[in-house]
């Protein structure tokens, strides 16, 4: 099967990361309205109540929406890479630019579950949630945590490797 | 880059113009201004040895190495 050009398996995935994108973006609208809801129901409850406390599931909705809105960008930028995979342009600066994007991005959506974490280490302790409840999404936010860093870490590493490869294209272009 | 290439010097002495040299040597003459300019990172040593053939020269007479 082709994997580089035009009809070709690299094709396929720039149709599968744009249905992707759009995925997100409805995904991520959703999320917007629930926290205005959340939020706005809290606020009206707390004022009545006098005294303002944040629900932990809220903070969570609202980590979901800034990680949603950064991988949004992150797909942004795959759709940049492959659309230049789809039309045979393999080794090209901007392809590494756009790899620097994902890479800090996916280490950013990393600290904010890490901030969620601690949040939540604050928070739910004085909350409803049975400990095993409490110990399976600090295990989840944890597992997201890390592998969104080893996926930074590793697109990093990945990027150095295709920057020395642009470099020996680029020298090998100008052996005369 | 320390190594300086003077192929325009003795292109002047061997009165040849770009397109000529560039068709005797068998390169692009887009390839020839690379070298001409400084701008190449590596010569080959078939295309040296093809300049030097058609220039009537010696590799030091193409090649200078200059200290930063």
């Amino acid at each position: 099967m082709k994997i580089l050009g035009k009809k070709s398996l690299s094709s396929k995935v720039y149709v599968a990361l744009q249905i992707l994108f759009a995925i997100i973006v409805l995904a991520d609208i959703s999320v917007f309205g629930l926290v205005v809801l959340t939020i706005l129901g809290q606020t009206s409850m707390n004022i009545l109540r006098e005294n303002f406390t944040i629900d932990p599931i809220t903070i969570a909705i609202i980590t979901f929406f800034i990680t949603g809105l950064i991988a949004l960008y992150i797909i942004c930028n795959f759709i940049e890479i492959f659309e230049n995979l789809k039309e045979s342009k393999l080794f090209e600066q901007t392809n590494s630019k756009y790899l620097k994007n994902i890479s800090r991005s996916s280490i950013l959506i990393s600290i904010v579950y890490f901030i969620l974490l601690i949040t939540l280490e604050i928070l739910l302790k004085v909350q409803y949630l049975t400990i095993g409840e409490e110990v399976l999404v600090k295990l989840l936010v944890l597992v997201f945590a890390v592998a969104f860093l080893i996926f930074g870490v590793g697109i990093k590493i990945l990027n150095e490797i295709y920057k020395k490869a642009i470099e020996y294209k680029e020298e090998n272009e100008l052996t005369i | 880059m320390a190594i300086i290439v003077n192929l325009d010097v003795m292109m002047a002495k061997r009165k040849i113009s770009s397109q000529e040299l560039a068709e005797k040597i068998g390169i692009t003459k887009a390839n020839l201004s690379i070298l001409k300019t400084n701008k190449g990172k590596a010569i080959r040593f078939s295309t040296l040895d093809k300049i030097c053939e058609v220039l009537e020269c010696k590799p030091g007479d193409i090649l200078e190495y200059k200290n930063n």
